[in-house]
């Protein structure tokens, strides 16, 4: 390897610019070796090509050295000094003689030299050095990413982090975490005036068809190319441990989630006849089936596949223990089955306070979620039971007018009804058909509609709703019949407007 | 034969600076001294070296010590004259007696006259450094082997010791610690010499230059005269300043800024006196050669411990004395001996 700059020596063992006094013009130069000098003599050898190492306090010797120092072709001079001890002779001499004078306060001069001679000439070294560093704080063991970032932090004194899809940091420095990832799935070094960024991917998956699950990045800044090979060679160590931890909790999660689904969906199929086995599985999962239970079911109105959803499990699961923390949820179909246990009948308080909880937790999931709270229900045959009830609720929910987000098993019976009759993908789809040349006319339209609908076909009653004149509102009424083809006097034409209005369709704006 | 009067003191305090190299005391406190104890009238004889009978014992005086612990404790004024006569009784010669300095640099430039006046006797114009040195082994006389022995010290409280018999090697240590234990100093008399061994080993006529010195009335004066030697290397403003103590002895390193960048600086090493200069990694000056650093401003040379950042100086040097620069006694007043490593360094030719 061709040797490295002064510059780029600096910056690989943590000094820069600013720890040179003197001769700061020169740092471009190529240090070949490294040579000691101690109590007032040279270590054996040609210093040419050198960077020296003293281990006194520079004093007039150093004055008197210098041109022949600089004769002889040594590189540099490392003082372990502060820079007020340098004094300006020794300054403006080393300036007219090109050579730079650099200070590291309090250094231990020996170790200087050491590590600028690895840094210098033993590259493998190094790297083993190095390497053997990280994986003694591995232990053989898979390496979340915290403990990745750690790791490094301590065995090598980087900055890394942990970057996973969309450029999300999952660990590690947010400024490391902004730098664009390589395109192609191999570890690699980038190099510009700035310095020296290394990239190493982690995958779970051998096939290079899969995008990494996430990289590991470090900014080394200015810095030698053997110190970031070095660094490169730690990270692949670390992205092994981090791919073994990966796949441990990859596994456990499937695992767990499919033994629950599964075991639920056996519970609500044979809840008569529950038999001891399958009542042992769901005692195991922690599930006790005596008591009553508070059914809740959520699912999506947006269309997201399996992955997104199984994703967002844990943050459905936090929000619903935040709001009782006796909550079991398993994935379900779109969305989620929970229920909550307790030894004694809810009261009706205690269930207004369910409802307005499991409210909030909807509104703060985002993903426009719709819940159904089913009724209070005792014993294996009424968790069943009032799962599929939250089930069939959650189904009639929505964020369309006439639905509610949260639907209760509380609701009358007509709502019931009502709630029945706008249901279906057959309603829906008759509904946007009907409702078409409204709908893709004047907003103004569609919204008269539906007041004047709600205001029980009063006029009146409609302009002072809308705040605007009688007048409009029966020209926007006769435009609305126009488009439709319908008598808006008609009370048949009325009910199926109002369940056109109330039936749940995608394409139609939507009012929380 | 000089005849030196009351009012040739500020000329011999001026040129016991110079001659001081940045240490040796200030001989301000002597003059003061000797100045209030001259009576009107008086005149002191001074003996050039090759003037002297050849009959004539020596004695060597001056004070020795922490001339700072001089500026603190004042002197009684009689101490240095009880150590000369009471070596003297204890010599008790045949012939005459006269009263030397050994130092003529700094404060012991003048306390000859102290005694001469005290005791009516001549002062033999020649002592054994020729310039401000800081140990009792530096010395001309230390060099060739001439005995310090015996010599006595006394203090302003009436104290007094004679040492008998001690290798001259042995006597600074003995001398620093009964200064130590006298209050910080004490007034010296001994190295009793004839007249050939003061003549040939000792520094004939340093009282003499000390006035010549003194007599210029400015820098420029000094280093136009013809015949002093007078050289500056550099002036400018004194802008680092750094005390070190190896050892336990006190170091200085100032650097002296010239007029512009271009310039080098000059480094200037001392320990009690100025002892190295160096410009661009070249030894310009070095002990045993006279180095001062002269205050602008005044015209005078400042002592070593008096340096600081914002003093506007000039780099002067003097001749050292020649007897200083035979091969075998120039190692004992070297900068090495003070501790000062210069490895072989260039010097200017």
């Amino acid at each position: 390897m061709r040797p490295d700059s002064l510059l780029n020596l600096l910056g690989s063992l943590g000094l820069g610019p600013d720890n040179a006094v003197a001769g700061t013009e020169h740092l471009g130069r190529a240090v070949e070796h490294v040579r000691l000098h101690r109590d007032g003599r040279l270590a054996v050898g040609s210093i040419a090509g050198s960077a020296l190492v003293f281990t006194e306090p520079p004093d007039v010797g150093l004055d008197l050295h210098l041109n022949e120092f600089r004769a002889a072709g040594a590189v540099a001079l490392f003082l372990q000094c502060e820079p007020s001890e340098v004094l300006a002779s020794t300054r403006w001499l080393a300036d007219r003689l090109s050579l730079p004078i650099i200070v590291c306060p309090g250094a231990d001069p020996l170790d200087l030299a050491f590590r600028l001679k690895r840094a210098v000439s033993d590259i493998a070294v190094e790297i083993g050095t190095s390497c053997a560093a990280v994986s003694s704080q591995l232990h053989g063991k898979p390496c979340d990413p915290d403990r990745a970032v750690s790791i490094l932090r301590g065995a090598l004194g980087i900055e890394t982090a942990v970057v996973g899809a969309d450029g999300i940091i999952l660990a590690g420095a947010p400024s490391i975490g902004r730098l664009a990832l390589p395109e192609q799935p191999h570890a690699r070094i980038d190099v510009d005036a700035d310095g020296r960024r290394v990239f190493v991917p982690v995958s779970a998956s051998s096939s290079l068809e899969v995008a990494p699950d996430c990289w590991l990045v470090a900014d080394l800044g200015v810095t030698t190319r053997a110190r970031a090979e070095t660094v490169r060679a730690a990270l692949q160590l670390v992205s092994t441990a981090l791919t073994a931890w990966i796949a441990v909790n990859r596994l456990e999660a499937r695992q767990d989630a499919h033994l629950k689904a599964s075991v639920l969906m056996e519970v609500l199929t044979e809840a008569d006849t529950l038999s001891p086995l399958l009542l042992e599985r769901a005692l195991s999962l922690g599930w006790s089936l005596s008591g009553w239970h508070i059914p809740v079911c959520l699912r999506t109105t947006q269309p997201l596949d399996g992955s997104t959803t199984d994703a967002q499990t844990p943050r459905v699961a936090a929000a619903l223990r935040a709001a009782d923390s006796q909550f079991e949820i398993v994935r379900s179909g779109t969305g989620w089955l929970a229920w909550t246990s307790q030894r004694s009948e809810p009261t009706p308080t205690e269930m207004d306070a369910m409802v307005a909880a499991i409210r909030r937790t909807v509104d703060s999931l985002g993903h426009r979620l719709v819940a159904g709270v089913g009724s209070a229900r005792r014993g294996a045959r009424g968790f069943a039971d009032g799962l599929l009830e939250a089930q069939a609720l959650a189904g009639a929910a929505g964020w369309t007018a006439g639905r509610k987000v949260v639907e209760d098993a509380r609701t009358s019976p007509p709502r019931r009804l009502v709630l029945q009759a706008t249901r279906g993908a057959d309603v829906a789809a008759f509904s946007e058909q009907l409702l078409r040349p409204v709908l893709t006319a004047d907003e103004a339209l569609l919204e008269t509609l539906e007041t004047y609908l709600a205001m029980e076909s009063s006029k009146a009653e409609t302009a002072r709703a809308l705040h605007t004149h009688r007048n409009t509102i029966v020209k926007r009424l006769d435009r609305i019949s126009a488009l439709l083809g319908l008598d808006l006097d008609d009370p048949e034409v009325r009910l199926a407007l109002e369940i056109a209005l109330r039936a749940d369709t995608s394409v139609r704006r939507a009012t929380p | 034969m000089r005849r030196l009067e009351r009012q040739d003191l500020s000329a011999l305090e001026r040129g016991a600076r110079f001659l001081g190299s940045g240490g040796a005391g200030d001989p301000g406190l002597a003059r003061l001294l000797v100045h209030h104890l001259w009576p009107d009238g008086a005149t002191v004889d001074i003996v050039p070296g090759d003037e002297l009978p050849r009959d004539v014992t020596v004695i060597a005086t001056g004070l020795i010590g922490s001339v700072t612990a001089f500026a603190e404790r004042p002197a009684a004024g009689d101490e240095f004259t009880r150590a000369f006569d009471r070596l003297r009784r204890h010599l008790d010669p045949t012939g005459p007696v006269y009263v030397a300095t050994y130092e003529a640099a700094g404060l012991n430039a003048l306390i000859p006259a102290l005694i001469a006046l005290q005791t009516g006797l001549p002062i033999a114009d020649v002592d054994c450094m020729g310039r401000g040195l800081s140990w009792m082994d530096q010395t001309t006389y230390a060099s060739a082997g001439v005995p310090i022995c015996p010599f006595t010290l006394s203090t302003p409280n009436g104290h007094s010791f004679i040492v008998e018999q001690t290798p001259s090697a042995e006597a600074e240590r003995y001398i620093r610690a009964l200064a130590f234990e006298m209050g910080g100093w004490a007034a010296f008399a001994g190295y009793p010499t004839d007249t050939p061994t003061s003549l040939q080993h000792g520094i004939p006529g340093s009282l003499e230059r000390c006035l010549e010195i003194g007599r210029t009335a400015s820098l420029d004066e000094l280093l136009e005269h013809p015949s002093l030697g007078a050289r500056l290397i550099g002036s400018g403003r004194v802008t680092e300043v750094r005390w070190a103590f190896p050892g336990g002895y006190p170091r200085l390193t100032a650097i002296v800024q010239q007029s512009s960048t271009a310039v080098p600086p000059l480094r200037i090493e001392a320990s009690n006196e100025f002892l190295l200069v160096v410009e661009a990694g070249t030894i310009v000056a070095e002990v045993p050669e006279i180095i001062c650093l002269v205050e602008l401003a005044s015209g005078t040379p400042i002592v070593a411990e008096r340096v600081v950042r914002g003093m506007e100086v000039g780099v002067v040097t003097l001749p050292a004395p020649d007897r200083w620069l035979a091969p075998d006694i120039a190692a004992s007043v070297s900068a090495a001996r003070f501790g000062v490593t210069t490895g072989g360094g260039t010097r200017a030719a």
